[in-house]
């Protein structure tokens, strides 16, 4: 028993221990700390944007058009005087809502789905694998656009349709995970302690799927903030006068050549966001899964 | 012997393959009471067929057929699949090969423990593990609370099988069926795994059926031995009266047996 003298004092030192040496070799790896750098402000303006933000953001003061950026208004305002950067650190709670409610909603389901499907395979695996395919033929944003457009647009109603788009992917790949894990000894031996399909699914299958699984939806997150935008954009999402981003650069196409502050600084902003996202998941894979 | 806890009466398992079915088990009968029941016979002469067909396990593509299969008076050919899962682990309990291979790896041993143990009965986490850690004290393990936090990884092979054997006796089953427990192990280890459950079994009164490719081991520590030989079973006889056997490949698998002081002869006349 000597071997396990090295071991951590509790389970909550071990896993504060493994969460401590993931998080430095997160920041060792410059690209994911830019990542999570962009990401972590992120967080940090939606929860504290009525703080930070100078003004209203829905205040119009129509003797303040479409003022160029600098002085009071340090991004400018737009067609109805509003204040863009109040607009833009408001927006990106509504960004970071939508992100957040997609992943809760969606990640489950893939999970559950891509788990059963892989565990039992036959038929089963047959059935909701080609429903999987079904979903999967269709680019990812017009089966979104033509959700919205059948169910009414609105903000809850883009969250719902671009979840819809987004579970199966994540079916896929807790599949191909349950189908690494199925066949191994450990799985056997918990069936022959009697352990029922669905409580071996959850307690051995699930746990072996996760970290894949938390690696691909942070890298899917900058396409659901892109799907997002798109659909606000087109009118489809958040409606306004919300300070949604993508409904931002709609509003603002009309003065691109003459104001061209109002469309452009949503549209950094959600570049930045998607890339912030985008880097974090790769400085994450690196650290999570060791076969990359 | 005092009433079969399983008996098994012309059981016969039939894998599909390409070149049509192959009989891995044929006609296959015998009873296992709370006894120490030895199934020998060499790689592929359906012994371990034999044990998953009774755990209800078999793999997709095989056909069961029996007279009788009935543990404790139940049918197990009848049986649902749920109330083979509730049998299994409950009832009768199964140890693979490879303990460090059929422990989960990114679980502590403990949690294992308690989730075999929950698997079958409603009780709370608390409970769970002051069960459990009884039941690698019963293993001898001298520290169950440092094992319980353990991961497979750290484990020596011998540890992790008495980890595996506390694991699979915690809901309390009938019979043990041990496929090859002590393969993987080396002689040492081997002795006291082997001692461990010749103890859990006589103190519980459980069945147990030990499944080998080691003659002497099944000699030396089963009561009875059943000999396979391509899926059937050739011989039948108490473990004390090995020695003499009558049937031709019981005796061609003592002869077969290495033997120290022959293989010493041998090297000394090379040299």
């Amino acid at each position: 028993m000597t071997a396990l003298d090295t071991s951590p004092g509790s389970r909550l030192a071990a896993r504060s221990a493994r969460i401590f040496l993931a998080g430095q070799q997160l920041i060792l790896n410059p690209i994911g700390l830019v990542g999570l750098l962009i990401v972590a402000a992120l967080v940090l303006v939606a929860l504290l944007a009525p703080m930070l933000a100078p003004h209203a953001p829905d205040a119009q003061n129509l003797d303040l058009r479409l003022i160029a950026p600098g002085g009071d208004h340090p991004l400018g305002t737009d067609q109805l005087g509003r204040d863009i950067l109040s607009r833009i650190l408001h927006g990106a709670r509504i960004t970071l809502g939508i992100v957040a409610l997609v992943v809760v909603i969606a990640a489950p389901i893939g999970l559950v789905v891509g788990c059963v499907a892989g565990y039992h395979g036959g038929w089963v695996d047959v059935v909701m694998m080609r429903i999987t395919d079904v979903f999967l033929a269709f680019p990812r944003l017009i089966l979104a656009l033509a959700l919205v457009a059948a169910m009414g647009p609105g903000i809850t109603n883009a969250v719902i349709a671009i979840a819809v788009t987004a579970w199966p992917v994540y079916a896929r790949i807790a599949r191909a995970e349950t189908l690494t894990v199925r066949g191994t000894d450990y799985v056997s031996a918990a069936r022959l302690q009697g352990a029922s399909s669905w409580r071996l699914i959850r307690r051995q299958i699930m746990p072996a799927c996760t970290n894949s699984l938390i690696v691909r939806v942070t890298l899917d997150m900058a396409g659901i903030i892109l799907t997002a935008a798109g659909l606000g954009f087109l009118g489809l999402g958040a409606q306004p006068p919300s300070p949604e981003w993508g409904a931002m650069i709609a509003q603002g196409r009309e003065y691109l050549f003459d104001q061209w502050w109002i469309a452009t600084v949503p549209g950094v902003a959600i570049l930045v966001v998607s890339l912030g996202f985008n880097l974090l998941g790769d400085g994450l894979r690196d650290v999570l899964d060791p076969r990359a | 012997m005092n009433e079969p806890l399983l008996s098994v009466e012309a059981l016969g398992v039939t894998y599909r393959s390409r070149r049509g079915p192959v009989e891995a088990v044929r006609g296959v009968s015998f009873a296992c009471g709370r006894e120490k029941l030895g199934i020998v016979g060499e790689s592929g002469s359906g012994k371990s067929t034999v044990g998953r067909a009774i755990m209800g396990l078999l793999p997709r593509g095989a056909r069961l057929r029996a007279t009788e299969l009935a543990f404790q008076g139940q049918d197990l050919t009848r049986c649902s699949e749920s109330q083979m899962t509730s049998l299994r682990g409950r009832r009768i309990a199964m140890i693979l090969q490879e303990p460090k291979f059929a422990l989960n790896p990114v679980m502590t041993i403990g949690d294992q423990i308690a989730e075999a143990y929950r698997a079958h009965h409603r009780v709370s986490g608390t409970a769970a593990r002051g069960h459990g850690l009884e039941m690698l004290a019963a293993v001898h393990i001298r520290n169950p609370a440092r094992m319980w936090r353990a991961h497979a990884h750290e484990l020596s092979g011998g540890m992790a099988q008495r980890a595996m054997i506390a694991m699979m006796l915690a809901p309390g089953p009938d019979l043990l069926i041990a496929d090859e427990p002590t393969s993987a192990l080396d002689v040492i280890s081997r002795q006291s795994v082997l001692a461990i459950l010749d103890e859990l079994v006589a103190e519980r009164g459980m069945g147990l059926m030990l499944i080998s490719h080691d003659l002497g081991l099944v000699a030396s520590f089963c009561d009875r031995v059943l000999v396979m030989e391509k899926g059937a079973v050739v011989e039948q006889l108490p473990a004390d009266r090995l020695a003499r056997a009558r049937h031709p490949y019981t005796k061609a698998l003592l002869a077969a047996r290495p033997r120290l002081e022959v293989e010493m002869a041998a090297r000394s006349r090379n040299r």
